[in-house]
């Protein structure tokens, strides 16, 4: 005979009662008396804190309670449903920080790699469609300069670095009539320059330099690799409620134009740039030069915003793009002249 | 001795769980969320309820949570699938008006959009229609009568005279509502009573109202004073379009500091407010013979909401169990009743048991939540 509690489910009366197991059957008595089968019962996972464990009927309020450790087992053993959750010890503690570590470990490495293996597989078509949206946005916001010499000039030279540096896609090359010294690559092979860029180059070698190194983000996929990895951080931040898929979509076009693609990847298309200016025959000091100087005058208004603000300096990039002098120059002096010119006017570079 | 029968106002809720066990099910539920994008949520939120359900006494006896996950989940779909259905007929008719007279192209779309005010409100009711449905104490669950669409219906009415009044009618569309949900809500065959007084509130509200547009003045007059360099040709309009974004980029760590301090300070003095409608609310409500009342003062939900939000913000998200802990210790603590409730007296509630729960609180506020 053991002691418990039972609820009818009529009434919120509790009834002391006496339990008793014989064959196949629950008997409780005391006040109220119900005959249950065993193999109906569904016990509450685990115990609560006073050691009782919670019995019933599916389909029916009525509550048994009982703490009694033998008839419990008992019940167990002869058909009744009693989950138990498993009480973890310390070593079910230690494995699943170890699992958790890994897992987010993986989730790294995965968001940081896996973008860099797909973005080659996607084709280019999408690239596009991908770019569309933020051309769109940038266009209606800003002039594009159409200089036809101008724009043939800066054609021939993306059209030669492109042999030169074994790039199989078409690269576009668009200026945009804007003060901010800045340019940047969207996914399809698509390269914007910003007016503020072409009027603080001081000739020919410093622009072929940035366009160069900008070429270098085009053949390893960076732009696209980027999104993905936006995208991803985007899901994985939604799909443990870190974050709303709204703002996911809304940040991809602001990061692409506002975040740098990582140091290792700067770094990687500042060396395709150098090979690829020397492969074509070209002078790779310019953007050594260009660094520089921008790095001088940083403080000015537009430098924070700019492309240093993206491409932050380090000595290594230093010493790897400075490089000789030796070459030819990338623009006859009529072609420097017609880039210069593409917004419609002409600014000395002293200026500033 | 079954029944209380004290008449002084004391805890009589007692919460027992462990930080342990709940990060156990914190862990488990992020896994599974991470592995499954996130459709794990309906039975992450069941596996906590049915934890901390079971971990909360009155009078002795466990509450005990008798949901399903698959039942939020259920909710969730359905709820998707009327809110597509809408967008799909809203694009249908305007097509179709359009066709009669490009003038009447906005009638389906206004009538959408009540309608979603509608739904929104009408989704607290029935979220809370559910929870009650599926909480038993001693064999006996709750329920919720009367009709979800009216009570949208009428938040949607407050919700467009709270503007008309310049906001003063807030603490009265607070209350009005409030007394809706608590006098519909039911355990077993008997109802709670709330009734409310929104005069009795208003004057902590004007109060609050008033400090918190000092504040945003004063926090809006020191950053415009302390980047005035860089906003006043903004607002001067002597600038625009990239030039303007520049500006604003160089102002922004003093703005988003001005931002922080404004939340800051306005919750500082929203909680005295929240603390009086709780003691309002819990104050005059019954259940029964019992009375209920709040022991919330300003400064205790201030460090709750402070201290709690500290956490969640330090750990990223990791400290949610002990948010949690901290959340239902508080509840337990400042609950009070007081007077007599007879336990033959309450019977097993007759109302109708929805099938599925929370789904339009899902898709259309994102949350939900636990609690």
């Amino acid at each position: 005979m053991v002691e418990g509690r039972f609820f009818d489910g009529e009434t919120a009366v509790a009834h002391d009662v006496t339990v008793r197991l014989t064959g196949g059957t629950l008997i409780i008595d005391g006040g109220v008396s119900r005959v249950w089968a065993v193999s109906m019962i569904v016990a509450a996972k685990d115990p609560d804190p006073d050691g009782r464990v919670t019995l019933s009927i599916p389909g029916s309020p009525a509550r048994l309670e009982v703490a009694d450790r033998a008839l419990l087992r008992t019940l167990s053993t002869s058909g009744a449903r009693m989950p138990t959750a498993v009480v973890w010890s310390v070593r079910h503690w230690v494995i699943g920080a170890a699992v958790g570590v890994v897992c987010v470990l993986l989730a790294i490495v995965a968001l940081n790699e896996l973008p860099r293996w797909l973005a080659p597989l996607i084709p280019e078509s999408w690239e596009r469609q991908l770019a569309r949206p933020i051309e769109a946005l940038l266009e209606t916001d800003k002039r594009v300069c159409t200089s036809a010499a101008g724009q043939r000039a800066l054609d021939r030279l993306a059209e030669r670095l492109r042999v030169a540096g074994g790039i199989t896609r078409p690269v576009k090359l668009t200026v945009l009539d804007d003060s901010l010294v800045n340019a940047f690559t969207l996914p399809g092979g698509h390269i914007l320059i910003m007016r503020g860029l072409i009027d603080d180059a001081e000739d020919g070698p410093e622009l072929a330099g940035v366009i160069a190194h900008e070429l270098g983000h085009v053949a390893h996929y960076d732009p696209t690799a980027m999104l993905l990895r936006q995208i991803g951080i985007g899901v994985l931040a939604t799909s443990i409620g870190l974050g709303d898929s709204g703002s996911v979509g809304a940040g991809l076009s602001r990061d692409l134009l506002t975040r740098s693609y990582g140091r290792e990847a700067e770094t990687a298309a500042d060396a395709a740039g150098i090979d690829t200016l020397t492969k074509a025959g070209l002078r790779a000091d310019g953007l050594a030069r260009f660094f520089a100087r921008l790095e001088s005058h940083e403080d000015s208004a537009t430098g924070v915003t700019g492309w240093l603000s993206t491409h932050p300096p380090t000595e290594q990039r230093r010493q790897q793009a400075a490089h000789s002098a030796e070459g030819n120059e990338p623009f006859t002096d009529a072609e420097w002249k017609a880039i210069r010119a593409m917004c419609g006017v002409t600014r000395p570079s002293k200026e500033r | 001795m079954d029944a209380m029968t004290d008449a002084q106002p004391r805890p009589l809720l007692i919460y027992d769980g462990r930080i342990g066990d709940l990060y156990r099910l914190f862990l488990l539920n992020l896994l599974l969320n991470i592995v499954t994008f996130g459709w794990f949520r309906f039975w992450a939120i069941t596996r906590y309820r049915v934890y901390l359900w079971s971990r909360m006494r009155f009078m002795d006896t466990r509450f005990e949570y008798t949901g399903l996950g698959y039942e939020l989940f259920v909710g969730f779909l359905m709820a998707l699938g009327i809110l597509f259905g809408l967008a799909v007929g809203t694009g249908l008719l305007s097509v179709l008006f359009a066709l009669i007279s490009p003038g009447l192209i906005a009638i389906p779309i206004v009538a959408v959009y009540v309608l979603l005010f509608i739904l929104f409100g009408a989704a607290h009711f029935s979220a809370q229609r559910y929870r009650l449905s599926r909480t038993q104490w001693r064999g006996i669950r709750g329920g919720m009568q009367g009709s979800a669409f009216a009570y949208g219906a009428w938040s949607l009415l407050y919700l467009i005279l709270v503007p008309l009044s310049l906001y003063q009618l807030v603490p009265l569309m607070t209350i009005r509502l409030t007394e809706r949900r608590i006098n519909a809500s039911r355990f077993g065959d008997l109802a709670f009573n709330f009734k409310g007084r929104a005069r009795s509130v208003y004057l902590p509200y004007l109060l609050t109202l008033i400090g918190t547009m000092l504040l945003f003045g004063a926090v809006a007059a020191v950053v415009y004073n302390m980047e005035s360099l860089h906003l006043g040709p903004i607002f001067r309009d002597e600038v625009s379009g990239t030039r303007a974004d520049v500006m604003i980029r160089r102002a922004l760590p003093t703005i988003i500091v001005g931002v922080l301090v404004l939340s800051f300070g306005a919750g500082l003095i929203g909680c005295w407010y929240m603390a009086v409608m709780a003691r309002h609310i819990f104050g005059n409500t019954t259940f029964a013979g019992l009375r209920f009342s709040s022991a919330v003062t300003a400064r205790s939900l201030l460090w709750l909401i402070f201290s709690n939000g500290l956490i969640s913000l330090f750990t990223l998200g990791l400290g949610y169990p002990v948010v949690l802990h901290r959340s239902m210790l508080f509840l337990a603590r400042t609950v009070r009743l007081s007077g007599y409730l007879a336990p033959e007296a309450i019977h097993q509630s007759t109302l109708p048991k929805p099938r599925t729960g929370e789904g339009m609180l899902q898709a259309l506020d994102s949350g939900g939540g636990v609690l």
